[in-house]
């Protein structure tokens, strides 16, 4: 019994050394022949020391010198320790250091793929959260500048207007949630800086009703179809009108866009990429608690349903 | 220099028009905010320079231009930046990106005038008119002209040697001529500006030749001669 605990023993700093340095820096280089003869070679040693040990055992002197006295020399099979037991030991010990190398390195490497894949989610949410157009932004300014020329008394509403906007698609963008209160804050300044550039041939109205208290949301979630009424929804030549609204009722929030269409004789199409941004994101952020329905009659009218 | 202004936005048309009114050149015409009134206004109207925007609700502003078919000198001025290649494929004489400062405003139109200038001598060195004298069709360059005198319902043209006598009305014929280089000076008398030595309100000197300038063209032919004193 006790000699196979000493057997044992004698074979940790193999385990040791075996996982921590002869497999990652050999075996891991591929030098298997090395590898195994380095192997063969501690069994070597190790069997030479446990035959060293099981020699100059008293123990085994009183079993010589006991049973095996009479017997002749040929019959004597050696001592116990010499048999297959210590050679299993150094097997299993062997097999068992290798093997929790490989099962931590698996698990390390799932980790890795788990955060990785995280990572690329969290890449792909943030590429398809709207920024706010870079055109809006210079034909904005450029509206504040001509305000300025004339030193209207509109500019400096319209600098902390701009401000606003800027600061929420900035800062609050970060955000994975932000309060709807302060997203319909966003698109209020947001349409009141529309309305200083466009001509009085488009009226636009936004309605919105929160009950039953404030809700989070993902930031910037409704802008890409509110820039898109916007883009295609009015004219200088024909009468245009657009709505807005956002309401939530108990856990819903309903956002609704209604546009008209208009000729569109000279027109190019857009490329349809700002709206198919926005479906997937929807559908990474809120998956199967979302309903988009877009209808194209005489208006193009939006609907999304969240629920929280 | 007369133009016209086409964007979107009001208050984009307020800059052009506040610019303009600065340089004390530039005169806008009209303004359009609606691109579909704008190209009407131009098939219908003779205009300088053109200044429009190109990303508008109704009408994209290069697909606006390249509909005219009188090619017009034309400045884009958009928010754009990646409009400007393909803008300069319509030989636009300049593109400004919103917001643009004076100064580029006023490089953008003074690289206009010259343009326009350039063209104009351009025609006035190459151009040429077919006449009806001898009973047969003559041609004769623009810049050899140095009078047209009427006779009753002929024409006299003034070119070195013998003056030709062709049976033509003086509107007819100020039709053919470049607009700026010629000028109606009398219901009488269309003079070449560059042969013009001196001037005052009532005649006009060409040389050793004195033309009477009558009442009824003495304010286009102020204005036009002032134009040109400017752009010397």
């Amino acid at each position: 019994m006790w000699s196979y605990i000493y057997t044992t023993l004698l074979l940790a700093p193999f385990y040791f050394a075996h996982r921590y340095y002869i497999i990652p820096n050999i075996l891991a280089k591929k030098r298997i022949l090395i590898y195994l003869l380095i192997i063969l070679s501690i069994l070597l040693a190790y069997l030479a020391v446990l035959y060293y040990i099981s020699v100059n055992a008293k123990e085994t002197k009183e079993i010589l010198k006991s049973a095996y006295a009479s017997t002749p020399y040929y019959i004597y099979k050696g001592p116990k320790f010499f048999s297959t037991g210590p050679l299993a030991i150094f097997l299993l010990i062997f097999v068992i250091s290798g093997g929790s190398l490989v099962v931590s390195s698996w698990f390390q490497a799932e980790a890795k793929k788990e955060e990785i894949s995280k990572q690329q989610l969290q890449t792909e949410l943030s590429l398809l959260k709207s920024q706010v157009n870079p055109h809006f932004l210079f034909n904005t300014l450029n509206s504040i500048y001509s305000l300025a020329l004339t030193n209207s008394e509109k500019t400096p509403n319209s600098v902390l207007k701009l401000s606003k906007i800027m600061r929420y698609t900035l800062e609050e963008s970060k955000k994975d949630m932000v309060l709807l209160s302060s997203e319909i804050e966003f698109i209020n300044s947001y349409i009141e800086l529309q309305l200083i550039r466009l001509t009085n041939k488009v009226k636009v109205s936004f309605t919105h009703n929160i009950t039953e208290g404030d809700a989070y949301v993902a930031p910037l979630l409704f802008i890409p179809f509110i820039e898109n009424a916007f883009k295609y929804g009015i004219s200088t030549h024909h009468l245009s009108t657009i709505s807005f609204d956002i309401a939530k009722h108990g856990n819903q929030i309903i956002f609704s866009c209604v546009n008209d269409i208009l000729p569109k004789n000279y027109k190019i199409d857009g490329t349809g990429t700002g709206l198919a941004n926005t479906k997937r994101r929807l559908e990474l952020l809120y998956p199967n608690t979302h309903q988009l329905t877009i209808e194209e009659t005489t208006t193009f009218h939006v609907l999304l349903k969240i629920t929280l | 220099m007369k133009c016209v202004a086409v964007d979107d936005e009001p208050l984009a048309l307020n800059i052009i028009q506040q610019f303009a009114q600065k340089t004390g050149w530039v005169e806008v015409e009209k303004t359009f905010t609606d691109a579909i009134s704008a190209k009407a206004y131009l098939l219908e109207n003779q205009v300088d320079l053109l200044l429009m925007d190109i990303q508008m609700p109704d009408i994209n502003g290069l697909q606006l231009y390249q509909s005219l078919e009188e090619k017009i000198p034309v400045i884009f001025t958009t928010a754009f930046s990646e409009y400007a290649i393909e803008g300069f494929n319509l030989s636009a004489v300049d593109y400004l990106l919103k917001p643009y400062e004076y100064e580029r405003f006023l490089k953008a139109c003074t690289k206009a005038k010259e343009f326009i200038v350039y063209k104009q001598n351009k025609e006035m060195n190459d151009g040429y008119l077919f006449v009806k004298y001898n009973y047969q069709w003559n041609k004769i360059f623009f810049k050899d002209i140095e009078l047209i005198e009427a006779l009753d319902d002929y024409i006299k043209i003034h070119v070195p040697g013998k003056p030709m006598l062709v049976h033509m009305s003086m509107k007819a014929v100020s039709e053919k001529l470049p607009a700026q280089k010629f000028i109606r000076v009398h219901r009488s008398f269309i003079v070449p500006v560059a042969l013009i030595t001196s001037w005052n309100k009532v005649s006009i000197s060409l040389n050793d030749k004195s033309i009477p300038v009558s009442y009824t063209y003495q304010k286009q032919v102020q204005d036009l001669l002032n134009k040109h004193l400017e752009s010397n």
